[in-house]
């Protein structure tokens, strides 16, 4: 068992740390094109270096925390307050078309409206936060045991008390799910949008513009910093509200 | 129940098919296209059909291979799932400067925007294959390729439209935003950024519900294929 912790680290670091040399061997001797494909000690000597650097990410995670903290409870709360009338065949239908709109084609739009910049990049990616928060929260409530909401109707629970006693917990597993398409999703699309609209700093925009001064090792580097950035969202975030409710609660056992 | 849920079918299909001679109505009226809209459509769906197909024999073949090992898959899978994070968009300046400003270009941007997930959800399906059928076929007689069409991915098959599924959409995104970043002078992306350049609302607004209703059309062919063959099959988890 230990044997096998041990092998899931190292094993991987292996086949990295083969990769990257096979890389940086390659292009030094010019088997690749170096100036197309850079090499990967030019890419960590421009993560180290690189000032900016820090401000990119910091727009763009602002950007992310922002979007999701204002479309992700709207799409909850609209989701719960429309799953009592009758068309919700209807409006999930909608819902799924709207979510199968790729976040960036909302961009141009949105230039055209309010211009370009933070307002645009928030709009867009608000609108995709939303989308899943209101689907899954749909779902949820479509598939939770209606007999506990008359179990409170009958020891007289306000409406707010039925929201946040019943009706939130019995769907957490749906929201989690919600929350992570959420994350996932407005993350992919604010750096798309940022490509194209924004104006100063984000990792999106230090990407597309480096492609301008053909600065292959800051692309490379807006690669891997995405990635990275996403996973450490992912584990830091999602990671410890799964650990706080539904593990806690025993609906999910921890992986 | 069978012809309730049939005349729900029925209700759903007449409402979503008014909408859409709505939303005909409206492009028609607005003028928002001109002649060559269905190019445009065309090359974005020729582009979708090669890039995607590419990635889902790709990553399935990929995953079997993986899965061949115990070591070689502990080997890969932190690497699959760190490329999974990445956002597909990225590539694309980098491609744009690679392959230039051409068909390959949106067709690697489709290919990685899929793969890595296809390889991910096939290798999660292929780890939870049922042993005992595997070696009840071994007792049969069966050679390894007749265990891995016959028994493993029948069985693993809810999992792998899973990554499918995913996969379609995100592939679909990346097409857009490649043909956006300039990497075509045809196609739905290109249409609606160059609708922002000549300040046409109604166009931008129109290849909006085009590109979406084409991605809800995608993603409803999944689950067709879904329905034909995991719920025939009687292989659905719940």
């Amino acid at each position: 068992m230990n044997k096998d912790k041990i092998l899931k680290i190292i094993l991987p670091t292996i086949l990295i740390l083969i990769l990257l040399t096979t890389w940086q061997i390659l292009s030094e001797k010019e088997i690749i094109n170096s100036m197309l494909f850079s090499n990967p000690i030019d890419i960590a000597k421009e993560i180290t270096t690189n000032e900016n650097l820090i401000n990119h990410i910091a727009n763009s995670v602002y950007r992310l925390l922002i979007s999701v903290a204002i479309g992700y409870p709207l799409g909850i709360l609209t989701g719960i307050s429309i799953s009592k009338i009758k068309k919700v065949k209807f409006v999930e239908d909608i819902t799924a078309f709207f979510m199968s709109i790729p976040g960036i084609s909302w961009a141009p739009i949105f230039i055209m409206v309010i211009g370009f910049g933070n307002p645009t990049i928030i709009t867009v990616g608000v609108l995709t936060a939303y989308f899943p928060a209101l689907y899954n929260s749909l779902h949820g409530i479509k598939g939770m045991n209606k007999n506990i909401i008359k179990v409170a109707d009958m020891l007289e629970y306000k409406n707010i008390q039925k929201l946040f006693k019943i009706i939130l917990p019995a769907i957490s597993n749906y929201l989690l799910i919600a929350l992570k398409e959420s994350f996932s999703r407005t993350w992919r699309t604010i750096i798309a949008v940022e490509m194209i609209a924004a104006t100063m700093y984000g990792l999106g925009y230090m990407t597309y513009d480096a492609r301008e001064l053909l600065n292959m090792p800051v692309m490379f580097m807006g690669i891997i910093i995405s990635g990275i950035i996403y996973l450490i969202i992912e584990q830091l975030i999602i990671g410890t509200i799964e650990k706080t409710t539904v593990v806690k609660w025993g609906m999910k056992k921890s992986s | 129940m069978g012809d309730e849920k049939k005349l729900m079918n029925k209700k759903r299909l007449i409402t979503i098919s008014s909408l859409i001679i709505i939303f005909i109505i409206y492009s028609i009226t607005t003028k928002a296209f001109d002649k060559n809209i269905f190019e445009h459509i065309g090359s974005s769906l020729y582009r979708m059909l090669i890039g995607y197909v590419l990635s889902v024999v790709l990553g399935i073949i990929t995953a079997i291979i993986l899965s061949s090992n115990k070591y070689i898959k502990m080997m890969f899978k932190p690497l699959i799932s760190f490329m999974m994070s990445i956002p597909t968009i990225t590539w694309v300046p980098v491609l744009l400067i690679i392959t230039g400003i051409s068909n390959t270009t949106v067709i690697l941007a489709i290919f990685l925007g899929s793969y890595f997930t296809i390889i991910y959800n096939t290798l999660d399906g292929l780890e939870n294959v049922d042993q005992n059928l595997i070696r009840a076929a071994k007792i049969m007689g069966y050679n390894p390729i007749k265990i891995l069409t016959h028994v493993s991915i029948p069985d693993s098959f809810n999992h792998i439209i899973v990554g499918l599924k995913l996969g379609i959409s995100y592939s679909w995104r990346a097409l857009v935003g490649a043909e956006m970043l300039g990497a075509a002078n045809m196609g739905l992306g290109y249409l609606i950024f160059t609708a922002r350049q000549f300040y046409n609302l109604n166009r931008a607004i129109s290849t909006l519900i085009i590109i979406g209703l084409l991605g809800y059309l995608m993603s409803r062919l999944i689950i067709i294929i879904e329905k034909n063959t995991i719920d025939k099959w009687g292989l659905a988890d719940d």
